[in-house]
């Protein structure tokens, strides 16, 4: 078919004003002197630099596989991840039918704490805490603390390389006495935590636990192997609530918190008490009294204070009377230990005799002043004080 | 007979249909800003999703069926407008805490689809009518007389948005606003109505004024929608000021102060006060005079006051805080603290007392005007004011386990910025990121000086700081910041930048496809449309980014003038009417070559901005010179983009309803993606100077196509 010759004129004309039009508009946006690199190079970000090799890899535990599909059992979530797909918790990877934790060795975070900021009231107070996380968790918690690096997978942190062997020299040359596993979520580093635990141990370097405890029977009951003491965060005491809160469940946790008992693992446990969410006394006193049924009534538990963060940063930090009522229902309801947290100079930082009263040790932030308590017992009435004392 | 006027009908509808968008427009942002999070994003946003809407609807007007035209369905648009603000206002509040978890900020793609959703039943309509309007005044008139309508409506928006911002909402609160509104535009509607459907327009109106202003002024929704917002908590006070809502509630003896739903602070806060005051208090061997830069409302004044200080000035910008503050708590009882009711900027430039410590204690720079007091030149001039061996400190991010990508960029511009002025600039990470500076030596031993000083504090002391643990995450803290060595500016405000993407990060968002997204669109609309439409949209992009710039200028020259917002925007107003009017009744027949020449008119205006700007900065002659300036800069640029609009009509073939919606609604996506686009992406990253330069580029390019279109009009 032959073309209308003007026609044909008219629409290369057409033609070339469109294409004018577009490098018109492209030469615009590049006017600005280096706009790509400056959007890609102050972009960035995300490129670790400490240890910028990709993150170590290590064949996990607990998995099945069906073909090249993989079903993660660590964890309640149960991924089910095709090659190539990462499980919620941003560390476990399926790379070819196996599953591989990521970010073995490579910690994002390491640091020296003092042991009572984990917060462990009744294990070896005073002494320092080696601690060190992984990036990743397996919960999406509103108020996350530390979502830098739990709500990121081990290849978008800046980590360090520091192997098992190395973990473990590195607490023994900074005086510490025991390696916390704490921040992010630790049992999502789950294989890096057993080994260091494994070799800790041998070095008589204690292993503790900070975390949601929100891991199968299975790998639990493996993993209190390694473990002297564990804080479990009991967010609250409503399914509906960790759901919203941390898309998780309760069920789960509670698991957790007999079977670390059950294992004679040291255990505390944390309450945050978020205002609007979980400060329903009535609610605590459900829960004070699930724990005294379930033989943790000696075990110490913390009420926390919450301070606005992260995505819930349009609250207020609860009121510390809130906080002094939830103590007086979980001591009514037999809860023998409990103190309130993030609330400088609160005179329930003190530790109490539960069968005499009298003040046994006197805390002050991180540091002791009096401590009465003596081979494990009330210096007063001489009734065992539980925990872990030397 | 000729009437080249719209009749009475017409033009009070026009009028009344530009009063009450800038109105419900200057009021639901406020809303908006107050239930969300209130940074320019969210502003950009919701602005930008009105200006679409708006557009959206005005364009969708050309497909209306003939049933549409006719006075019945303006009545009817008209009355729905006059309704609807007042229920989304409700539909908000409530709705916040039921679709969102509550105390949650609410996110970058939830602000997106819930400011399209509430506000598309009341956009949508608004722009639909302006297109029936056009087509109704030119019909009766069978003549193209956009640009008068045009004119009309940007009159009602002057007087609208006067009267909102300079006196409204001085006086109440923003349900009453809406509710006033209400009544008026119900009013107007009713005597429009009364003509032409008699006794059932007196029903109708009638039985819709009684139920929607006694009934919601009678019920106290208003209240309990608010405390519905804080749920759990006793509002026992609030208040809308021009600065934003302030709530008090109380929860157990604990005072919650909030503005806008973010707390500011709460009583009983001892980590948060001590760390911002005795981190750089024990730093001076002997400090007799402070200035705190907000924060003094929180109590921080009565840690001060455990130093043997003269005085301590507290600079704080909002009067109705103060007053709140006065009545509830005791941080400004004691003789030495006076209070200045001022904004920062302008009293350490006017002001000549010095201090041996300046402690900046407000909000991390989230917002274009509160980077203004991280700016190297707002630091410059602190140090001015500051004694030998003075020391500054400021607080920002919360101190975390590990420096994440974004806030390790924030923190290293930061620490850059403030390195710039002081030799000495040390890290503390306490609850947040302590920044204390000096031309002294500085300490990181911080339990042991106040041990030594004999200060009393409950949680800034060695039992809850270790001296030792503090130094070596300070090290780390500071081993981290990037060498590359951005500073944050007045005109290029990279921390605000930075910070805004740190935020974005919560959400995993990337902003960058925010970027591409534009240059797509931008892209493909000069390749799609008429030369004309192009130059309507560039206009339109020209003029909002031109009057956002405007603003931040003003803002950083001056200080912070919330009442002048309004000004500006009424002057624009003013500006884009008088332009088509004096387009209208001077230019005659409208010629491509007048439209070319109009639109390398505005480049030249956006490229020489900077330079005045600077100008202005550098010779000083006074607030009064400069607001007129930047008034006159506005006005003019408006009477241009009016100018352009009123030319574009006549040249643009179709059916005046088809050029109409098109002409409009291009405009106001072009404004809309102007004022979002410099708000967040282009002026904080590329500062004042390389944006106007943009935006004169992008002019040119406009310009150039209508050159090469013009040889086939002519």
């Amino acid at each position: 078919m032959k073309e209308n010759p003007v026609l044909t004129g008219a629409r290369r004309r057409k033609f070339l004003e469109r294409c004018l039009r577009g490098t018109g508009a492209a030469l615009c946006a590049l006017a600005v002197p280096g706009f790509a690199s400056r959007v890609a190079g102050r972009a960035g970000g995300g490129t670790p630099e400490v240890g910028s090799s990709e993150p170590r890899k290590k064949e996990a535990l607990f998995y099945r596989s069906e073909g090249s599909q993989v079903t993660c059992q660590k964890c309640p979530n149960g991924c089910i991840l095709e090659p190539g797909e990462t499980g919620i918790c941003r560390n476990r990877v399926n790379e070819g039918g196996k599953l591989f934790a990521s970010g073995y060795g490579n910690p994002c975070a390491v640091h020296i704490d003092p042991i009572e900021k984990k917060p462990f009231f009744h294990f070896l107070p005073t002494t320092k805490a080696f601690s060190l996380a992984v990036a990743g968790c397996n919960l999406r918690c509103l108020n996350c603390q530390n979502w830098e690096i739990s709500q990121v997978t081990p290849a978008e942190t800046a980590n360090y390389d520091l192997m098992p062997e190395r973990a473990v020299e590195e607490c023994i040359a900074s005086g510490a006495k025991s390696i916390a596993y704490t921040y992010s979520e630790p049992t999502t580093f789950y294989e890096y935590v057993l080994d260091t635990g494994a070799l800790a141990r041998k070095r008589k370097i204690r292993n503790l636990l900070k975390s949601n405890g929100y891991i199968n029977e299975g790998p639990l009951r493996k993993l209190c192997s390694v473990l002297d003491a564990a804080n479990i965060d009991l967010k609250s005491f409503e399914d509906s609530i960790y759901r919203k809160l941390s898309s998780a469940t309760l069920e789960p946790v509670l698991r957790t918190l007999k079977v670390l008992h059950e294992e004679g693992v040291w255990l505390e446990i944390t309450n945050l008490v978020i205002p609007g969410w979980t400060d329903d006394l009535e609610m605590i006193r459900r829960m004070c009294g699930w724990l005294v049924a379930n033989g943790l009534s000696e075990t110490p538990l913390h009420f926390s204070r919450f301070s606005p963060l992260y995505k819930l940063s349009h609250l207020p930090p609860t009121p510390v009377s809130t906080l002094e009522k939830a103590r007086g229902i979980a001591m009514k309801a037999g809860v023998k230990y409990v103190y309130i947290g993030n609330v400088p100079g609160h005179e329930s930082e003190h530790t109490f005799c539960a069968s005499c009263g009298k003040r046994i040790v006197e805390r002050l932030g991180f540091t002791v002043g009096e401590n009465r308590i003596v081979k494990g017992k009330c210096g007063y009435c001489g009734v065992k004080v539980p925990g872990v004392w030397a | 007979m000729m009437y080249r006027r719209p009749h009475s009908f017409l033009t009070i509808g026009i009028l009344l249909l530009g009063f009450t968008s800038i109105v419900t427009q200057t009021v639901l942002l406020r809303e908006f800003l107050t239930v969300f999070s209130g940074n320019e994003l969210v502003i950009g946003i919701v602005l930008a999703n009105w200006m679409i809407l708006t557009g959206a609807g005005a364009y969708l007007g050309q497909f209306a069926k003939e049933r549409f035209f006719g006075s019945n369905w303006i009545l009817i648009l008209l009355t729905m407008m006059a309704v609807l603000p007042v229920i989304i206002l409700l539909l908000l509040q409530f709705l916040r805490n039921l679709v969102f978890p509550p105390g949650s900020m609410v996110g970058i793609a939830e602000s997106m689809y819930t400011s399209v959703i509430l506000l598309a039943p009341y956009c949508l309509p608004s722009g639909f009518l302006f297109t029936l309007f056009c087509r109704a005044v030119s019909q009766e008139y069978r003549s193209n007389l956009i640009s008068r309508v045009y004119s009309i409506e940007a009159i009602g928006s002057v007087a609208g948005g006067l009267l909102v911002t300079l006196v409204a909402t001085r006086f109440m609160s923003t349900f009453q606003i809406l509710l006033v509104l209400c009544a008026v535009s119900l009013s107007v509607t009713f005597f429009l109505a009364l003509a032409r459907w008699g006794k059932v327009a007196l029903m109708l109106y009638g039985s819709l004024v009684v139920v929607l202003i006694v009934g919601l002024s009678a019920s106290g929704i208003e209240d309990a929608a608010r405390r519905f917002l804080f749920r759990g908590q006793d509002v026992i006070e609030r208040r809308d000021t021009p600065f934003g809502n302030l709530t008090i509630t109380k929860q157990e003896g604990q005072l919650n102060f909030f503005e806008n739903s973010v707390p500011l602070f709460s009583t009983q806060d001892v980590i948060a006060n001590e760390e911002a005051v005795h981190f750089p208090m024990i730093q001076h061997p002997d400090p007799r005079t402070v200035l705190l830069i907000g924060g003094g409302m929180s109590g921080t004044t009565l840690e001060v006051l455990k130093y043997p200080v003269k005085f301590i000035d507290c600079v704080e910008i909002n009067p109705w805080l103060v007053d709140m503050v006065r009545r509830n708590t005791q941080a400004l009882s004691d003789d030495r603290v006076k209070v200045i009711v001022q904004d920062a900027r302008t009293y350490v430039r006017k002001n000549y007392s010095t201090y041996d410590v300046v402690i900046i204690n407000t909000p991390d720079p989230n917002t274009a005007q509160i980077n203004r007091y991280y700016t190297v030149e707002f630091l410059r001039q602190v140090k001015a004011r500051m004694n030998p061996g003075g020391v500054l400190s400021m607080g920002v991010l919360p101190a975390t386990e590990y420096l994440g990508p974004e806030a390790r960029r924030v923190t290293s511009i930061l620490y850059a910025t403030l390195k710039s002025v002081f030799p000495n600039v040390l890290i503390l990470p306490g609850m947040r990121n302590y920044y204390v500076a000096s031309d002294s030596a500085l300490s990181v031993n911080i339990g042991a000086l106040i041990t030594a000083r004999g200060i009393q504090n409950t949680y800034v002391n060695r039992f809850y700081l270790d001296d030792t643990i503090l130094a070596q995450r300070s090290s780390i803290l500071m081993a981290r910041m990037l060498p590359e060595r951005g500073i944050n500016e007045d005109f290029s405000p990279l921390a605000y930048y930075r910070q805004l993407l740190y935020w974005l990060s919560y959400f995993r968002f990337q902003p960058y496809a925010i970027g591409i997204a534009f240059l797509v669109m931008l892209g493909v609309l000069a390749y799609r449309l008429t030369a004309v439409s192009f130059g309507i949209f560039t206009a339109g992009f020209a003029a909002s980014s031109i009057e956002f710039l405007l603003l931040f200028s003003f803002q950083v020259l001056l200080g912070y003038l919330y009442q002048f917002i309004g000004l500006l925007i009424a002057v624009f107003m003013a500006g884009l009417a008088a332009g088509a009017w004096f387009a209208y009744r001077k230019f005659g027949v409208a010629t491509v070559r007048r439209f070319v020449v109009i639109q390398v008119l505005i480049a030249v205006l956006a490229m020489l901005l900077p330079w005045l700007m600077a100008w202005m900065r550098d010779v000083n002659l006074g607030p009064w010179f400069m607001q007129t300036m930047i008034l006159a800069l506005a006005a003019l640029t408006a009477a241009l983009v009016g100018m352009q609009f009123a030319q574009a009509t006549p040249l643009l073939k179709g059916s005046v309803i088809h050029v109409a919606s098109e002409l409009y609604g291009f405009d106001l996506i072009g404004s809309a993606l102007g004022a979002f686009l410099t708000a967040i992406f282009l002026l904080p990253l590329f500062g004042l100077a390389n944006v106007s330069y943009m935006v004169a580029g992008l002019c040119l390019v406009s310009a150039v196509i209508g050159i090469f279109r013009s040889k086939k009009l002519a």
